[in-house]
Formats: structure tokens, C-alpha cells, sequence
């Protein structure tokens, strides 16, 4: 069971008012994984969003046709959101999450989330705002990747 | 101000309430800039979100320039001399700078003309009232910005791919 409290813990549920957090704690699910384990892999229908709760996880991106070669885009650790596409049309995710360590995550069904956005339009539009900022996060990490290519040849 | 008609025949508004496009009609101002614009730099405070009309613009990032010798003398003046690496190109029906939207509200890159452009600027500072405001609007804008993130996120896994292959 995922209480409102620990939610509070993290920045990007800061700032709810109780109402909120409970809304947002009734559909929040725990998920524990080993080290190596695959979340979920690129291109997958997204089904979930997730927040690292501990541990580290990487994002990597297939860098050929045939899915054998990745390239590491960033690392996420503790507090960090990641799984967006579950909101994002067309709810594909665009890289695999690897476990680099045990894991300890809170997962978010993406129809749960959807359904939960249309009783309450402004929890969703803070929602909705903060895993912009996720997404910008991922977009800056992966520019700094493909500069490095550049700059390497 | 521009007028509604103008930006609702764009895919990226489509889905928004007339009342919506009127909105972001009033906070808009239509722009014609020549080639070789800055629209930004990267870290600028961004006030505006574009939307192109005509033309093309770049998306770069500016690094340090390892072609040129440079003096650590004059880098400490600031006279660092950069080359610009291109991330993503953006035309017609494309919208740029939306990380103004997003805190902390600076570019996340740099935006510069490659022909001459013409461009709807909406200011930043208005639009995040209006979502203020009107939560339901800032959500399906939220969502159309993430969409958008998402698309060049895309677009540059393509660009390193090319760029590995050759």
C-alpha cells in the first residue's frame, strides 16, 4: 500500500493539499525489482508511468536496427520519474529501462493516471507540468549524448 | 495580436476550443526575421513560444570550437569561439521554445533562422496565466508540449543513428 506520506518525500508531489495526495496514493502501486531486471523495453506500449523510489535505473536506447547495440542516455536515481509515454500520444516508450541495482519504484497505470486527470483538472495540469519537465530532462540528457558523438568523430 | 485563423489551421492546435485559439491569438504577435537570426541562446531567460509560418530554423547546441586554436586569455573574456551543432530543424506548422513554459523557464538550446522566417511569437509570460487560469487549457497544452518534446527526442535518436551508420 502506498500512503500519501511517502509521496511527500519527493519533489514532484510537493506542494498537493492532503485531498490530492490521497487521490494520487489510491491509484499508486509498489514494485521491487533485482539488479539487471528490464522494466520495460523500447517501443513497448507504455503501459506505466514510475518514480524511483531507491536504487538506480538506467535508460538506454537501441542504437541499430537489429536492437543488439544501446547507447546509455542517463541514469535516474531516487525521486526521479520516468515511464511518461504511459501519458504521451502514442504511449510508446521511447527507451528500455535497465535496473542498474535493486529497485524499489512506485508505479502509475497510465489509464488510472487519464482517469484520475479528468475529475480533477488542476491536480492533473500540476501533474501534467512536472512530467514535462521529465521529458525536457531526458531530451537535454540525450542532446548531450548525440553532441558527444559529434564531437568524438 | 494576430488572428484566430491564422493558427488554428496548424495540426498542433487541433483539438483546442475555438475560445482557446482566440486566447492564444490575443497573446501573439505575428515576426519576420532574416536569415542567420538568433531567435535565443541557450540559458536565455525564453519569453516567447514560437510557432513557424515560413521558412526554416535550427535547433543547436554551441560548443567550443576545436578547430580553431584558442587562447585561454581570451576565453576568460568571454571570447570563446563556437561552432554551432545542429539538433534538430524545425518549418512550417512547427513550434519552438516551449521550454519557456517549463520551469526554469530558459532555453534549453539555441534557435537560429537558416532562410528567412516568418514566425508567431507567443509570450511566455501571458500564456502561463492564461494556464493558470484555465487548468483544463494548461493541461492539453501541457500534453501538446510533451508531445512535442517527445517528437525531437525521436527525431535526434534518428540523427545519431544516421550519424553512427556513417
Amino acid at each position: 500500500m502506498v500512503t500519501p506520506e511517502i509521496l511527500t518525500a519527493f519533489p514532484f508531489f510537493a506542494g498537493l493539499s492532503e485531498t490530492e495526495l490521497r487521490s494520487v496514493s489510491i491509484i499508486a502501486n509498489k514494485a521491487s525489482f533485482q539488479r539487471g531486471d528490464l522494466m520495460f523495453r523500447e517501443d513497448d506500449i507504455a503501459h506505466a508511468l514510475y518514480l524511483l523510489i531507491d536504487g538506480w535505473v538506467d535508460i538506454v536506447v537501441n542504437t541499430d536496427a537489429t536492437g543488439e547495440q544501446h547507447e546509455l542516455v542517463t541514469t535516474l536515481s531516487p525521486g526521479d520519474i520516468f515511464g511518461w509515454s504511459a501519458l504521451v500520444d502514442p504511449y510508446l516508450y521511447t527507451g528500455s529501462a535497465v535496473c542498474a541495482s535493486p529497485v524499489e519504484a512506485i508505479e502509475f497505470k497510465g489509464a488510472d493516471l487519464l482517469g484520475m486527470f479528468e475529475l480533477d483538472p488542476k491536480l492533473c495540469c500540476v501533474i501534467m507540468r512536472r512530467v514535462c519537465q521529465s521529458i525536457a530532462d531526458r531530451l537535454h540528457a540525450t542532446r548531450l549524448q548525440m553532441v558527444s558523438l559529434f564531437v568524438a568523430h | 495580436m494576430v488572428s484566430p485563423e491564422l493558427i488554428r489551421r496548424y495540426p498542433f492546435f487541433a483539438g483546442l476550443d475555438y475560445d482557446h485559439i482566440v486566447k492564444l491569438a490575443k497573446v501573439a504577435d505575428e515576426v519576420s526575421v532574416e536569415a542567420d537570426h538568433c531567435f535565443f541562446h541557450e540559458s536565455d531567460a525564453l519569453e516567447n513560444v514560437y510557432l513557424v509560418l515560413e521558412g526554416a530554423a535550427a535547433i543547436v547546441f554551441e560548443v567550443p570550437d576545436q578547430d580553431v586554436e584558442q587562447q585561454i586569455s581570451e576565453q576568460l573574456i568571454g571570447g570563446l569561439k563556437t561552432k554551432d551543432i545542429t539538433l534538430s530543424t524545425v518549418g512550417t506548422g512547427d513550434v519552438f521554445g516551449w521550454s519557456g513554459l517549463i520551469p526554469p523557464n530558459t532555453a534549453t538550446a539555441s534557435a537560429k533562422s537558416i532562410t528567412p522566417c516568418r514566425v508567431v511569437a507567443f509570450n511566455g509570460k501571458k500564456l502561463l496565466q492564461i494556464f493558470d487560469e484555465d487548468c483544463r487549457f494548461g493541461y492539453l497544452m501541457a500534453l501538446k508540449a510533451a508531445q512535442v518534446i517527445r517528437e525531437r527526442l525521436r527525431d535526434m535518436r534518428i540523427e545519431s543513428l544516421a550519424h553512427l551508420a556513417e
